[in-house]
């Protein structure tokens, strides 16, 4: 009897375990987290692209016209990247990006926010020296004035974030406050221009495959002294080097059959600058361009020999598989170009709504026979 | 566990307490009756506990996840005034506060067409809610959304397929929506977390409603208190910022006193039920007495025989409570609905949660069965321990016990009523300290049943004989002389009796106060609403149109908001009202005061007697209210009684309202018809004023009425529920002890039938013993459920609602307590009766 109640005893308990998993089952989620599309997909040139504006060879630039908005277009960028120093030598990158976009109708209806224009802003700080890779972003419809872009005086917000002039603007340079908090760092940085704007490709008309379309309106200021305070975590660091603006519009970068692209920002110490990207296909050679920029801003169109990955780092966030170390070779007019890029820290992928990486790198390598060092930026985007 | 090992070859002498249990196990199957009572007992008390934890449980748990839904991550809340916030606002807190974890919403009630219930419809901003809330809408935007017009995400895309279209209807506002996703797209979420309710763009939700360029609330997540000393900077008066935390267990604690009633009621339950287990147990040892002495004859010790009886008592405590789980849960799917509906009508609108069983529930639902099978088993358990090996006793010896303990009783039974009424008494605002009070209070007297039956008994004696002859003397003689065996049971039976009747009197009183109060107030003959809750105002034209209907005497019209004071949330009445509408207002303080002039002065306002009760509110205070030109106190110049919102109405009049607050209009007119008009004839005139909104809600004085009457008969419902289920236990206890009893009886009955005695006599008299004990009972009874009426009325109902109402005692329902205590009593009786019709005399004798 008493091994019946020892019985009994066990099977209630039983009961009230299963019970409890059974309740605790539905109770308990699985949370998994979003699906974050690619930067390069919500560029590529989709059937969409139709609704807008394709950017065009005989299209001149004009300033300071199109440092604002070109709605017509599907998107839009206004990119900073920089490589900055404290004075004891601490080193930064940052990024800082207000991203707009556009969609192909509207409702009609008449409300505030019904508006086609959408604003992306990304804000990112690599702190070299820690190796903590810290980002955010902001996003808003143009509705109600949370967002949007003047081109005089320039200004471009998105919530609290903006690049706003302050006050030197002129027809070839641009002095700008960049201001942005994240979660727990910020900028707050002045950027002046050191020349005028370089134009991309053919006088601003940069194409991005063999067939000289898709392309894009494409402009920079490779060169803008920076100072200014970097916020993390409630220290403020004082920081001074140099940002690279870009600004680009089209309605479309990749086409069907385009897979992503490896970009390049470098700045040599020698005060040179070099911009090369390769859009990669899915089979077949990539499409390649690169120009050298002398310090007189002076752009010089130069041969992609080799862009060779040669060193890749596992992102374990994403799982996602980046190579953050890349052989480029360059053939110029007076001499070909040699360049090791290598991240200044492993982890500087940006897993925001859009996901890619976008990192800050140091460079050696040879020009000519001159050995040659610097710093620059680098992004890489569709890989899966 | 060595004892498992019995069924190994290796056999082993059986211990004691194994011997017992086969032999009470042989016994139980010759009779389980008692056995089954006593884990019926259990069973019913768990599950009535069960079945109120789980539904109050799951109400809360909806309530959570509503507000997980609706609040998200928020803190904060930016609330607006009368129709909501300029969008405006939210741009500033964006970009001029630097506030990133900040989102506008715009909230709306909505129908679907063709389906019953209403849904609750969220006009987000997907590029800024993810900061608040996890609604993974963020491919709204980015989706094909633009080429949807009129989206809708949904909780289950499997339900309602993408593509496919719904018609939502909001008063007289329709819109076809098309299905563009599911709610929790992204994050994964389960749909259920989404029940009940619809997402769209706060664009469309603007459009559909009616309200461009506003806002029903902005959410925001604030980290340090500097935060939102920066939001609040930014509003303009008319806005203001709640902390949403204190505000969620603001209204959970509104719940409590609500949930508080319930458990108390459930756990009544359990305590008849504890009662019934004692008669049980008693029973078994009492039916066990030749059994166990001769047990002890044959060497068992007590000890073993207590031990037994204990395994044994476990079994009945574990097999209960198991059972009561598991019928309490199915007992909650229905409780359920009526908890939330009575929530509904309460405090706020609340989705029917999907029920949920904790573990925490199941141990102290377990713990209490086991406990107070324990607690009820352990008197008589100890009283087996004592038998002897003489006593093969009388039961004359045990009834000479229980009447001095009868009497030994009255001290302590004396001392828990009034401690009952002390507790009661204490100014505290504890409802659970009036609960405690409460039992003591019933306790007292209901444990004084079998004395005072007794008593009444001997004094009934010799007049009965005379009057009804020799069978009504016996039956007399009878039930004092049982009372061992049915004055537990005569206690579970009041006490049920008592608490029904005295949860019926305060209904009742309640259900006569609300009537009169509503047969005061609503002083206009026909009512007027507009059907549209996105603009839910009547016009200036049909306003004037109204008052100059043929057979229209007065017209006096009203609206009705809720508003955030310092107080929390509450309604606020204004009433555009004449003299003789305004003397509907019932004003209690000061008493009998005309309050019209100074009603219309300005910063006047009456308020109800919940609010002032709820918050101590007298007639001269201040109350802060949020108003145009910011915080503005009023003077309270009276206060009067409402049973129409529990949180409390604050009532100015138009003149104040037009002068402080955002004025968008009325939302009700009351229409004062001539003598001898024909209200039908008044409403459909109504209807054909060109002026007259789509849709409208007109509803005569008595139709509303009726209406209010039956939401209050539907608040109540759960408690009629359990109102039963605690009498249901008590008469099943009694019937079951009453022939239990006259089983025990067969032999006296058989030496009465010996003796001259005729089967129809020894009928009689056993039904005219049982309905006795049933009518003192019921007797009993009607003091102590009036005590409790009162108490219920006085203390535990102003302490849970602040309301007051005037006591009402109907003998229609005194009648029926005694009625149905008789009557169930009588019909306890009738089993006995029967079997002892076809005993023959010489099976009775034979036992005996």
């Amino acid at each position: 009897m008493a091994c019946a109640m020892t019985r009994i005893a066990a099977i209630m308990l039983c009961v009230l375990i299963a019970v409890w998993a059974i309740s605790y089952r539905f109770t308990a989620r699985d949370v998994q987290p979003p699906a974050d599309p690619f930067l390069s997909e919500m560029l590529s040139d989709k059937a969409e692209a139709r609704h807008y504006d394709r950017a065009a060879p005989d299209v001149l630039i004009r300033f300071p016209a199109d440092h604002g908005a070109h709605e017509s277009f599907r998107h839009e960028w206004w990119y900073f990247t920089g490589n900055l120093r404290t004075r004891d030598d601490r080193e930064f990158g940052y990024q800082l990006t207000f991203f707009r976009f556009a969609h192909p109708r509207k409702p009609d209806i008449e409300n505030a926010w019904n508006n086609s224009q959408t604003w992306l802003g990304h804000l990112a700080v690599s702190d070299i020296a820690s190796g903590r890779f810290h980002t955010d972003q902001e996003l808003s419809r143009q509705s109600l004035g949370l967002a949007g872009v003047e081109a005089t005086p320039f200004r471009v917000w998105l919530h609290g974030w903006s690049a706003t002039d302050f006050g030197h603007m002129d027809e070839n340079g641009l002095s700008l406050e960049l201001f942005a908090e994240g979660d727990g760092f910020g900028i707050d940085l002045e950027v002046r221009s050191a020349g005028p704007p370089v134009l991309q490709g053919e006088n601003g008309y940069s194409p991005k495959s063999h067939s000289g379309t898709p392309a894009s309106h494409y402009y920079s200021y490779p060169a803008m002294t920076t100072s200014g305070q970097i916020q993390i975590g409630g220290m403020s660091h004082d920081v001074a080097g140099s940002t690279w603006m870009d600004r680009e519009w089209s309605s479309g970068i990749l086409q069907p059959g385009q897979s992503g692209w490896d970009w390049f920002a470098l700045r040599l110490d020698d005060g040179s600058r070099i911009m090369a990207f390769q859009i990669r296909q899915e089979e077949g050679e990539p499409y390649r361009h690169a120009v050298l920029i002398r310090p007189d801003s002076r752009k010089q169109h130069i041969e992609v020999v080799a862009m060779k990955p040669v060193r890749r780092w596992r992102s374990p966030a994403t799982g996602i598989e980046y190579p953050i170390g890349w052989e480029l070779e360059f053939s110029a007019p007076d001499g070909s170009i040699s360049i090791a890029v290598e991240s200044l820290m492993p982890d500087q992928e940006v897993d925001l709504m859009f996901r890619y990486y976008e990192g800050a790198v140091g460079l050696t390598g040879l020009y000519g026979n001159l050995g040659i060092s610097g710093r620059g930026y680098m992004e890489m985007t569709g890989y899966r | 566990m060595a004892s498992c090992t019995s069924h190994l070859p290796t056999e082993r002498p059986a211990t004691a307490t194994e011997l017992l249990l086969k032999t009470f196990l042989r016994e139980q199957k010759k009779s389980p009756g008692p056995f089954m009572l006593a884990t019926l007992s259990v069973m019913i008390g768990v599950a009535a506990i069960v079945g109120i934890d789980v539904a109050s449980q799951s109400a809360l748990k909806e309530f959570e996840r509503a507000n997980r839904m609706v609040s998200g991550l928020a803190t904060h809340r930016v609330v607006g005034g009368v129709s909501g916030l300029d969008e405006r606002i939210y741009a500033r807190l964006r970009i001029e506060g630097g506030l990133r974890n900040t989102a506008p919403v715009i909230e709306a009630e909505v129908r679907i067409d063709h389906e019953p219930g209403t849904w609750r419809l969220l006009g987000i901003d997907p590029l800024s809610d993810y900061r608040v809330r996890e609604s993974g809408l963020l491919s709204m935007e980015h989706g094909d959304q633009s080429d949807i017009p009129w989206p809708v995400h949904v909780p289950d895309t499997e339900i309602r397929p993408v593509g496919s279209t719904l018609t939502l209807s909001s008063g007289s506002r329709q819109q076809v929506f098309t299905v563009a996703g599911r709610i929790f797209e992204e994050t994964g979420e389960p749909e259920n977390d989404a029940h009940g309710f619809l997402v769209t763009d706060i664009m469309w939700a603007q459009e559909f409603l009616g309200q461009s360029g506003r806002l029903g609330h902005i959410d925001l997540k604030l980290g340090p208190q500097a935060e939102s000393s920066t939001v609040e900077a930014l509003l303009p008066s008319s806005a203001r910022l709640i902390d949403l935390e204190t505000r969620h267990s603001a209204q959970k604690d509104m719940t409590r006193a609500f949930r508080t009633n319930l458990a108390a009621l459930s756990h009544l339950t359990l305590l008849v039920a504890m009662f019934l287990i004692y008669s049980s147990t008693a029973f078994q040892v009492a039916r066990r007495r030749n059994l166990l002495s001769r047990l002890r004859a044959v060497g068992f010790t007590n000890r073993e025989i207590v031990r037994a009886l204990g395994v044994e008592l476990t079994v009945v405590a574990l097999a209960g409570s198991a059972a009561g789980i598991a019928l309490g849960f199915l007992l909650s799917s229905f409780m359920i609905a009526l908890v939330t509906e009575t929530i509904d009508i309460l405090y706020f609108d609340l989705g029917e949660g999907s029920l949920t069983l904790s573990a925490e529930m199941l141990v102290k639902a377990t713990a209490l069965g086991v406990l107070g099978t324990a607690i009820a088993g352990a008197v008589p358990i100890r009283e087996a321990g004592r038998i002897t090996v003489q006593a093969l006793s009388k039961r004359s010896f045990e009834e000479s016990r229980v009447m001095t303990l009868s009497r030994r009783v009255l001290p302590a039974a004396a001392l828990s009523f009034a401690s009952g009424v002390a507790l009661l008494a204490t100014g505290s605002q504890s409802l659970g300290l009036a609960f405690a009070g409460l039992f003591l209070l019933l306790l007292g007297p209901a444990s004084c049943t079998p004395w005072l039956v007794l008593h009444a008994c001997n004094i009934l004696a010799p007049a009965v004989g005379r009057a009804a002859g020799l069978v009504a003397k016996t039956a007399v003689i009878n039930i004092r002389s049982h009372l061992s065996r049915t004055g537990v049971s005569v206690i579970a039976l009041s006490l049920a009796v008592s608490t029904s009747l005295g949860v019926a009197l305060m209904i009742d009183s309640f259900r006569h106060s609300v009537e009169h109060w509503l047969n005061h107030y609503m002083r206009a003959d026909l009512y007027i609403t507009s059907a549209v809750p996105g603009s839910p105002y009547l016009s200036d034209t049909f306003r004037s149109q109204l008052a100059s209907l043929e057979g229209v005497r007065a017209v006096g019209f009203s609206r009705r908001l809720s508003i955030h004071s310092d107080l929390g949330l509450h309604d606020l009445l204004a009433v555009d009202t004449n003299p003789t509408g305004f003397r509907g207002f019932m004003i209690k303080s000061p008493p009998g005061a005309d309050l019209w002039n100074r009603f219309n002065e300005p910063r006047a306002v009456l308020v109800t007697e919940a609010l002032a009760n709820r918050h101590r509110l007298v007639v001269g205070d201040d109350l802060v209210l949020p108003t145009l030109e910011g915080e503005v106190p009023f003077r309270i110049i009276g206060i009067y009684r409402d049973y129409s919102s529990e949180h409390g109405l604050v009532t100015l009049s138009w003149g104040n309202y037009v002068r402080y607050f955002e004025d968008p209009g009325v939302t009700s007119a009351g229409l004062y018809l001539e003598p001898g008009t024909s209200p039908p004839d008044v409403k459909e005139a109504v209807r054909n004023l060109d002026s007259a909104p789509a849709e409208l809600f007109i509803r005569s004085n008595r139709e509303l009425r009726d209406r209010t009457m039956d939401v209050f008969d539907r608040t109540f419902e759960i408690t009629g529920v359990l109102r039963w289920l605690t009498v249901l236990v008590a008469v099943t206890g009694l019937v079951f002890s009453l022939i239990a009893l006259q089983l025990e009886r067969t032999a006296l009955n058989a030496r009465l039938k010996a003796i001259g005695f005729s089967r129809t006599q020894l009928a009689a008299q056993i039904i005219a013993e049982t309905s006795l004990t049933g009518l003192l009972a019921g007797l009993i009874a009607i003091p102590i459920g009036l005590t409790l009426s009162l108490s219920l009325i006085e203390v535990v109902n102003v302490r849970s609602f602040g309301w007051t109402m005037t006591s009402r005692i109907d003998p229609v329902l005194l009648m029926a307590a005694i009625g149905m205590s008789t009557v169930s009593a009588a019909a306890g009786g009738i089993y006995p009766a029967i079997r002892m019709w076809h005993t023959p005399i010489s099976n009775g004798l034979r036992d005996d």
